[in-house]
């Protein structure tokens, strides 16, 4: 068996460092024309990043594209991972 | 793109937009059949339930690609279309490439090693590109610790409006990041390496002092 694939669109925010909208289609065709619309729609503003991805489930895109979900901020990484002693 | 305010041409730039909506759109269905063979090459190999997705690319960041690879156009981009595994450690990285490599060898077009050849940027993982339906479709394999690294590149990017991802910004994150990316890797080896380790204090001090990032939290 295998899952059927699930397309996510996002819109990540650059100013708030966080997802403002998350759009879900099972529909492949139906999903890349969002996806166009919606970069067309922010043509000429550069404080969105919008990106479409498909997986099994969001569960693994936060696995695969984590930088969408977690905000690192201003942290250090070895402070989110790596222990210092 | 046209630079000169009086040489803009908005019906070729909305044309232009259209051709590249278009050609990627074509890569969606080849992306998919990859994700879905990677999936099952990922479970054979890793009898784990697999971490696969795929995503078509960024229209701004295809504009931007265009523009460095000077004389270059849509068709020879190879990442348009992408799919990724991430996998839990070495021993899983090894036992997929060898799988792809097994039942994809005759359709790669293109290999990729950056645990071999470390760019710049300190980026690993390794790279395919295979063909599908007549469109290229990139495939990338990184481990969890990998991942973890390319995802504090992306978040720095974001918030600090570089591109470091590319190579490029201020001299001190570059030293950051691949400090931190030859330190992981000593972990992923499972032989944590204490004088890299110190090359990556010493590389996070420069960082916070010069305010990339706010300091730790820990003593």
């Amino acid at each position: 068996m295998t899952a059927p694939t699930v397309h996510f669109l996002l819109v990540y925010s650059l100013k708030e460092g966080k997802l403002v909208d998350q759009k879900e289609f099972t529909d492949s065709a139906k999903a890349v024309k969002a996806y166009n619309e919606a970069e067309a729609a922010q043509r000429d503003n550069d404080s969105y990043e919008i990106v479409l991805i498909g997986s099994d489930s969001i569960q693994t895109i936060m696995k695969t594209h984590g930088h969408y979900f977690s905000n690192q901020g201003e942290s250090i990484f070895s402070d989110l991972l790596l222990p210092t002693s | 793109m046209a630079n000169d305010a009086e040489d803009f041409d908005v019906e070729k730039y909305l044309d232009a937009y259209e051709v590249l909506d278009l050609f990627r759109a074509a890569h969606q269905s080849p992306m998919t059949r990859v994700t879905m063979g990677l999936r099952s090459i990922v479970k054979t190999a890793t009898r784990a339930d697999p971490i696969v997705s795929q995503r078509l690319k960024r229209s701004p960041r295809i504009v931007r690609k265009l523009i460095r690879m000077e004389n270059s156009n849509l068709a020879r981009l190879e990442d348009i279309g992408g799919c990724r595994a991430v996998v839990q450690d070495l021993e899983q990285f090894e036992a997929v490439r060898s799988r792809i490599e097994r039942v994809w060898g005759d359709q790669v077009r293109r290999r990729r090693d950056y645990l071999a050849e470390v760019p710049d940027s300190g980026y690993r993982a390794a790279h395919w590109v295979v063909e599908r339906g007549g469109r290229r479709i990139e495939v990338q394999v990184r481990t969890r610790l990998q991942q973890q690294w390319a995802n504090a590149v992306e978040s720095a990017d974001s918030r600090l409006d570089l591109t470091l991802k590319d190579g490029v910004g201020p001299d001190s994150m570059l030293e950051y990041f691949r400090a931190l990316g030859d330190y992981i890797y000593s972990i992923d080896i499972g032989k944590p390496d204490s004088s890299l380790r110190e090359r990556l204090t010493a590389a996070e001090d420069t960082v916070i002092e010069q305010g990339f990032y706010s300091g730790r939290s820990k003593a």
